[in-house]
């Protein structure tokens, strides 16, 4: 995050060496950015060290883990090469070391980090609506200035991407699981962009919606209403932290389609405000058809976007919807997510 | 020893291989077990006298902890120096005893003191002490001290780095240990131990509570704390304990980064191009840089420093520094009796100026080295 209108970029090696790189791409939705070295001229086949990634599914509670970074973002002294200033770090390359306290989902995120002002890279997260599948809550100290450094497991594998400490609470910080990341790395490499599946239904609300929804005047319909006696426009802000039970209301199984993206693949099959998805249905074992034993309902809206998400493009999907108390089986077709410029944080 | 003298080694009959033990993966109760006999709660004793509610004057006794480590069985504590600023009485606790004791000598610099056990002690059990060049980044430490009386706190954490650390004064200790282990303000003095309860350094100070740090933060900060290495303790423990004047090499200059585009306006000469970087910002009045003739503006090109060695050669070395901290680790480095040559441009003309350095005075010009 932070990245901007950024094109340009120099990386520090460990040994001083200071090397020319470019932005390949800012996934704002999950605070990713891929930079690549570019290629020296003196040495194009050159290879750098690279660090080896853990698959984050396997990661548990209570692990240990290892930040790396430097902390103290404005901690620097100048150095100067080839007539430009640089900064580096007074404190760079530090360890802290800790556990993983816990793997949650976003919304759960958002609530937690609102009880504390949030230091690191959050603030932008927002943003831009948060699109994390889940998230590492670490208690290795992550400071300022560690935004970006990597998490690592005993192994030295990496497993997450360090990205917001609280500095409320003590030992409460924040990890972007690797999958993501590498997510990100791979699109970019093969694609340009990050392409995920989606539908666009929105399931949950986020800051960035509210705040949406507020400056767009959308006072009536709108995605707050959903919400059991919910705040409405710039009442919003000041009751944004939801309760633990009210967060889980809102995304367990049957959760409400609180709103619809415009020309999603939603939007084309019909849903309409107000329904209950109860469950999903696809062609799971491959023989061209959706039996109805393969219509299986989802713990909650997260485990669906997960579905969702590790489908490819053009799937087809059988979604099973209650409407004013009748039941219905709702035909439709996954397609790609917009970017972040389009917004659509908090949809399925 | 090659691989096969090894193997020879391992497949002769009569040699037992030590078992190695890893002790990075010790548990910390083993680390506490071990060096709870020797930790000391240290107070300071200070009278004061106050007017009371019926106008009469009356005598206060109060007493300030925090942590120490014992170093010798006959009862020398070290601890941090700034704990010992004017302190007149001392106390030391350990496991139920209390034992007058006396200020031997404090090193503000090094933020190192020493104190003594005085009285009929009996022989005490000193802390272990490790190899502090040892240490490597990531090795697990625990920070214990006793921070409210004789309960023995610990926390543990891993060596965040090891760096050099330029304090404001401008006073520099090289391979400082850095920790996110949590040192609370009365841990200072204390030891960090490795995990089998050996002393690698003395716990110094945070960053987030010491504004006058070089490190200015925007934001609140938390875990970024300073341990000095045992090495540096113990040595200067032990000059303290023989008596010995401590050496603070100083020569008074205020270096600051030379930038290039500066560079190639002030004339460096080709052979010292890209070389070396350090512009002279101030000099202190009463330094040996002062009395020498350097003043503001003179660029620093090369470093050459003549020890006499012990059979009488002298021995020269030569560097080329690019930065304020490889100056003032260099002048770190030097002994009392060494001769500094310092390559200067002057005017667009390049002079040597050598000097002795001198014990760096309290009121030294704040960041000269």
């Amino acid at each position: 995050m932070g990245w901007g209108k950024t094109r340009s970029a120099y990386i520090r090696m460990d040994g001083g060496d200071i090397l020319p790189a470019k932005l390949l791409f800012n996934n704002c939705k999950i605070d990713i950015a891929i930079i690549q070295i570019l290629p020296n001229e003196e040495e194009p086949e050159k290879e750098y060290p690279f660090v080896p990634m853990a698959n984050s599914d396997e990661v548990v509670r209570a692990q240990r883990v290892f930040a790396v970074g430097n902390p103290g973002d404005q901690s620097y002294q100048s150095f100067s090469s080839e007539n430009t200033i640089f900064k580096d770090f007074l404190l760079k390359n530090t360890v802290t070391s800790g556990i993983v306290r816990d793997r949650i989902l976003s919304p759960q995120l958002v609530q937690r980090m609102l009880g504390g002002v949030a230091i690191g890279g959050t603030q932008g997260v927002w943003d831009y609506g948060l699109e994390l599948s889940e998230t590492f809550d670490v208690d290795a100290t992550i400071n300022g200035g560690n935004s970006g450094g990597p998490l690592f497991n005993a192994l030295g594998e990496q497993v997450g991407v360090n990205f917001a400490g609280s500095s409320f609470f003590e030992g409460q910080n924040m990890a972007i699981v690797i999958n993501d990341a590498k997510k990100t790395y791979q699109d970019t490499v093969d694609f340009g962009r990050v392409v995920y599946s989606w539908l666009g239904i929105y399931v949950f609300l986020d800051r960035q919606q509210i705040e949406w929804s507020s400056v767009m005047s959308i006072q009536q319909n709108s995605p707050l209403s959903g919400v059991v006696g919910g705040p409405r426009g710039r009442e919003a802000y000041s009751s944004m932290t939801l309760r633990e039970d009210e967060v889980r209301s809102i995304v367990e199984t049957p959760f409400e389609v609180l709103d619809i993206f415009p020309d999603s693949p939603a939007s084309k099959a019909g849903f309409r405000r107000g329904d209950l998805i109860h469950a999903f249905g696809w062609d799971r074992d491959g023989d061209g058809e959706i039996a109805k034993d393969e219509v299986v309902a989802p713990e909650h809206a997260f485990e669906a976007r997960a579905w969702i998400r590790a489908l490819p493009l053009d799937t087809d999907l059988l979604v099973e919807v209650e409407r004013a108390g009748v039941h219905y089986l709702i035909p439709m077709e996954i397609a790609e997510q917009p970017g972040p410029g389009e917004f659509a944080g908090g949809t399925l | 020893m090659t691989f096969l003298s090894l193997l020879l080694l391992l497949t002769s009959p009569n040699v037992v291989v030590p078992l190695e033990i890893d002790v990075d993966n010790l548990p910390p109760v083993v680390a506490v077990a071990n060096v709870g006999p020797s930790l000391v709660s240290v107070e300071i004793i200070e009278t004061k006298y106050g007017i009371s509610l019926s106008g009469a004057l009356t005598r206060v006794i109060g007493t300030t902890g925090f942590s120490g480590a014992l170093i010798t069985p006959d009862g020398y504590v070290v601890t941090t120096a700034s704990n010992l600023e004017g302190v007149r009485r001392i106390a030391i606790s350990l496991e139920g005893n209390r034992w007058p004791a006396r200020l031997v000598d404090r090193d503000t610099f090094n933020n190192i003191g020493l104190i003594k056990i005085t009285g009929d002690a009996p022989f005490f059990n000193p802390i272990g002490v490790a190899d502090s060049d040892l240490l490597s980044q990531g090795m697990s430490v625990l920070a214990v001290g006793k921070p409210i009386g004789e309960e023995l706190a610990a926390s543990l954490g891993v060596v965040s780095a090891i760096r050099d650390y330029f304090l404001p004064s401008g006073y520099l200790i090289p391979k400082m240990i850095q920790t996110d282990a949590h040192a609370f303000s009365f841990n200072r003095g204390g030891p960090l131990v490795d995990m089998d309860g050996k002393m690698v350094g003395m716990t110094a100070f945070s960053v987030q509570e010491n504004t006058s740090t070089p490190v200015y933060l925007a934001t609140s900060v938390l875990d970024l704390n300073f341990a000095l290495p045992s090495n540096l303790v113990i040595d200067t423990a032990e000059k303290m304990m023989q008596g010995q004047t401590l050496f603070h090499p100083w020569i008074g200059i205020q270096p600051t980064i030379l930038q290039e585009r500066y560079a190639l306006f002030a004339g460096i000469p080709d052979a010292y191009m890209g070389r070396s970087g350090i512009l002279v910002q101030t000099v202190d009045a009463n330094s040996p840089a002062s009395q020498q003739g350097l003043g503001a503006g003179d660029i620093l090109l090369g470093l050459r420093r003549t020890r006499v060695m012990a059979t009488g050669r002298e021995e020269n070395s030569e560097e080329f520094v690019v930065s304020p901290l490889g100056l003032a680790s260099w002048i770190r480095a030097s002994e009392p009796k060494d001769t500094l040559t310092l390559i200067l441009l002057r005017e667009g003309q390049v002079e040597e100026v050598s000097l002795r350095p001198q014990d760096r005075p309290d009121n030294a010009l704040p960041g000269t080295v």
